[in-house]
């Protein structure tokens, strides 16, 4: 992909993340009865080896719901939670309260899961209907654990053999709520999705 | 100086370097040194055995990048090494391949073909682990979280 491409893409990739996430959100946002706000999603290309510089707080404890987006595309989804709002973000959405995550039982530990899994079958559909092609996501698989810790299992988990990543950051603000959320959605791709990617979207705007 | 190892990169040093890697799940960080002439390196490891062909970053396999970072050793006038090995855990529930054992036996594989014994080793369980390894004393700190939701310091 040359310069000018490779603009493109990111503009186009970013529009892309915007409606996939306010779709997402807007589940989120049934979920709590609340309004919710999403900050205009941070692209970034990042190599492997980079992973860990530049990350403000990497030993805090975070919740991981991860799924794997497949179909006509391929990359995995990450929604990362600080510990105290994922404890918040459950009590208030089922009324359990979770005393320690770092020990989660059963429940606990499907109600995260499911927090991934409402937003991003959302942010997926949403894609799938904006570029017309087939997506589906797999079940959620969680941790807990460090954010350095997540982010790069989440990497070993989905690409093994790529050295540059797409990460998208936003941050979640609810309604009413003192705190902001402290979340990272994190999107991965490898080049050759990343290129697939491409294709789709210069057929939606350019008509193939 | 206090230098950072990323995902499937090694790096070796004489003291009074420290090397540091984060966020070793199902990798396995390998800590190779020297105690007398004070150089070591250290290898995040990625998977266990590199495909076949042209690999671009043979520092994520155990079987390519361990003997590269031997050979750096070797260059840096290290001659007797000792081992020590931490990570290889199954952080997500209800995952299949359990990548982080095959990781950790690669490596002791590697090790042991290379006469290299390991004198300390933290690997398994659900946690993932960060370690920083002094090149001077050759001890390696080693933190990961435990039962209380804050993060614990070992030291190996």
């Amino acid at each position: 992909m040359n310069n000018e491409n490779f603009e493109f893409f990111m503009s186009a990739f970013k529009e892309i993340t915007n409606i996939g996430m306010g779709n997402a959100v807007s589940s989120l946002s049934m979920m709590l009865n609340k309004k919710v706000d999403i900050s205009v999603p941070n692209l970034d290309v990042i190599k492997l080896s980079d992973i860990f510089l530049n990350m403000e707080e990497p030993d805090e404890i975070y919740a991981c719901s991860y799924v794997k987006m497949e179909g006509d595309l391929d990359s995995s989804l990450i929604f990362l939670i600080e510990k105290d709002s994922v404890k918040r973000l459950i009590k208030e959405s089922v009324g359990i309260d979770i005393k320690n995550i770092v020990e989660l039982d059963e429940m606990s530990s499907s109600m995260i899961g499911e927090l991934g899994n409402i937003m991003f079958g959302s942010y997926t559909s949403a894609i799938s209907q904006f570029l017309n092609i087939n997506l589906q996501v797999t079940p959620p698989q969680v941790a807990v654990d460090t954010f350095a810790s997540l982010i790069a299992e989440s990497i070993v988990m989905s690409i093994t053999f790529e050295d540059e990543v797409i990460l998208t950051e936003t941050e979640i603000q609810v309604e009413d709520w003192e705190n902001v959320i402290k979340g990272k959605i994190v999107f991965l791709m490898n080049e050759e999705n990343r290129n697939k990617l491409f294709e789709y979207v210069k057929k939606v705007f350019y008509g193939g | 100086m206090k230098k950072i190892i990323g995902i499937g990169e090694y790096a070796s040093s004489k003291s009074p370097d420290i090397l540091i890697t984060l966020g070793l799940g199902s990798c396995v960080g390998v800590c190779i040194w020297d105690k007398n002439k004070k150089v070591g390196g250290l290898i995040h490891v990625m998977l266990p055995n590199s495909p076949n062909g042209n690999v671009p970053k043979p520092g994520k396999y155990a079987d390519l990048g361990i003997p590269l970072l031997i050979e750096d050793l070797k260059k840096l006038g290290g001659s007797n090494f000792t081992a020590k090995i931490f990570g290889g855990a199954a952080m997500f529930k209800g995952s299949s391949m359990d990548v982080g054992k095959k990781n950790t036996l690669a490596v002791k594989e590697q090790l042991k073909k290379n006469n290299i014994r390991i004198i300390a080793e933290d690997t398994g369980g659900n946690r993932a682990r960060s370690i920083e390894f002094n090149l001077d004393t050759g001890e390696v700190m080693v933190k990961k979280v435990g039962g209380g939701e804050k993060v614990e310091i070992f030291k190996y």
